[in-house]
């Protein structure tokens, strides 16, 4: 066999294993995705119990319970995994709805009753737990989709990702309000 | 001074004793609130019987040092005079020179076996109930050679032998936590390595999870590859990238779960995982969560639980504070890793 077959065989090889490097990436970020949405799952049938069970005490805060209801809903709603502009959207409901429920928990501490309530601890030490497990899924997504990004922003990688249909995907960001200063004084 | 009182006293030097009348002044520090009360009440009524231990182990140490050297000498002469002839080959002087070389070994261990006799005393007298002080702990001074406990963590270094001492079992905080310092040698051949020499510990965590995750030490990129090609456990489990680059220099992780990983490893935890290597002053530490328990090895810490020279008169409340403060090291990792933290379902 010709030295210039022997470069061609290998070349293709590269190509190959690049190509093939390129889609697991990609799988590997719709796993973690479908990682965050099981524990988005579980997010979302923790909340009808809090709701329930805080709708007793805070009797005067529709407008909160009917917000943390809309976007539990709109989190729950369907969306294609691959298009990285409704994945976008999904993580960003997901995100403004951690920071509602965290509005949520901070005006319960304000009811001492509902607060000392045994159902409410456990509602909530259990809501906390699903936190943990939402932030380390994002965390394991934010990493699948920074290697994705490395692999298909550098040539060739950019040229096979597109033969592939591979596309860039959003990373899971924390939600402007947490990145917002805090004022101390609104609390004080 | 250890030393130029050995020697003193092997040439026939009279053994100092003195009786340890002094009262334990408790300071500032929390760890010692309430011990003065103990020891006036359990430590020192030990002193009279702890100085004559000593001084009976001494003098048991010392007769054999003097026996041993006594022989040796005439042995050597011996020795030296059946080499000395001229029918004596070199095979049989190499015999005659290793065969001393033995003599000398064995005769040694007899009289330094006097020394670790008291160091055992020490520790299963004195030390046991200070740790009753500190809580409802077992110590065992010679350990619990259970090592069957520990593979499932599957971060034990492949050793032909080991040896423990110094079990502390109970709990902290409402962890439970098991301490043991250990030595696990392998041999091939003539051929001697220590894999580990220092400690473990092994918690309960206040997280439950399922998969298993091991923190390993980063040794290079060839390193890191050849030892988990290497480890069956490691070839099963995925590579798992930290967001800390502190961190991701100085340890390898791997897990069967990536999502648990980072469940387990947060940001502030791994913080706190990398401010332990100071505390134990250790070049090395590894860790592993499987089926709820962490499991943490630190090579080459500082050796724990040790009491003082046999050659220097007992001072217990010298003695008193080392336990205390030791024992506060290991209540540190708990603090350090906010174990006693509990969340969950």
């Amino acid at each position: 066999m010709s030295l210039s077959v022997i470069i061609l065989i290998a070349g293709l090889a590269v190509l190959y294993f690049w190509y093939a490097t390129i889609v697991a990436r990609r799988n590997k970020v719709l796993e973690a995705l479908s990682g965050i949405d099981v524990q988005l799952k579980n997010r979302s049938d923790l909340i009808p119990n809090i709701l329930t069970i805080a709708k007793k005490f805070m009797e005067h805060e529709d407008k909160i319970f009917s917000e943390v209801s809309r976007l539990r809903e709109s989190v729950s709603n369907g969306y294609d995994a691959k298009n990285p502009e409704e994945v976008k959207k999904h993580l960003a409901l997901s995100a403004e709805l951690s920071q509602k429920m965290g509005t949520f928990m901070a005006r319960a501490e304000n009811y001492p009753e509902l607060k000392s309530s045994q159902n409410m601890l456990h509602a909530q030490q259990s809501y906390n737990e699903v936190e943990a497990q939402i932030a380390a899924s994002r965390r394991f997504y934010n990493a699948a989709v920074g290697s994705l990004r490395n692999i298909i922003q550098i040539f060739p990688g950019n040229i096979l990702g597109a033969l592939a249909g591979v596309k860039d995907m959003p990373f899971y960001e924390a939600e402007e309000a947490a990145k917002a200063p805090v004022d101390a004084s609104k609390y004080l | 001074m250890s030393s130029l009182s050995f020697i003193r006293i092997l040439v026939g030097g009279r053994i100092i004793s003195k009786i340890d009348d002094a009262k334990f002044v408790e300071g500032d520090e929390a760890k010692y609130f309430g011990f003065a009360k103990f020891y006036d009440e359990r430590i020192r009524p030990m002193a009279i019987e702890a100085e004559k231990t000593r001084v009976e182990y001494l003098r048991r140490f010392m007769f054999r040092s003097r026996v041993s050297a006594v022989v040796l000498i005439l042995v050597g002469i011996a020795a030296f005079k059946l080499g000395s002839q001229a029918f004596i080959g070199p095979d049989a002087t190499e015999l005659i020179i290793k065969g001393y070389i033995g003599l000398g070994a064995m005769l040694f261990s007899w009289a330094g076996f006097a020394i670790f006799s008291y160091h055992q005393k020490v520790k299963s007298g004195l030390f046991s109930e200070v740790f009753k002080f500190l809580g409802e702990f077992d110590y065992v001074p010679e350990g619990r050679d259970e090592m069957e406990r520990y593979k499932k963590f599957c971060i034990v270094p492949g050793h032909t032998s080991s040896k423990t001492e110094d079990l502390v079992c109970g709990k902290y905080k409402d962890v439970s936590l098991r301490f043991e310092e250990m030595d696990l040698v392998r041999k091939s051949g003539k051929h001697r390595k220590t894999v580990f020499k220092g400690a473990v510990i092994l918690f309960s965590f206040n997280k439950k999870f399922n998969g298993q995750t091991i923190v390993k030490r980063d040794i290079g990129k060839i390193g890191n590859f050849f030892s988990g090609k290497s480890n069956s456990t490691l070839r099963s489990l995925e590579r798992v990238s930290l967001e800390d680059p502190e961190f991701e220099e100085m340890f390898e992780v791997y897990s069967n779960d990536q999502v648990e990983a980072r469940y387990l490893l947060t940001t502030s935890f791994m913080e706190r995982l990398k401010k332990l290597l100071e505390f134990f002053q250790s070049k090395k530490i590894e860790a592993s969560f499987c089926e709820n328990e962490l499991f943490l090895m630190f090579n080459g810490s500082s050796d724990l639980f040790e009491p003082g020279s046999i050659f220097k008169e007992i001072n217990l409340v010298s003695e008193c504070r080392t336990v205390i403060e030791q024992m506060n090291l290991i209540f540190d990792v708990v603090n350090v890793l906010k174990l006693d933290q509990k969340t969950g379902l």
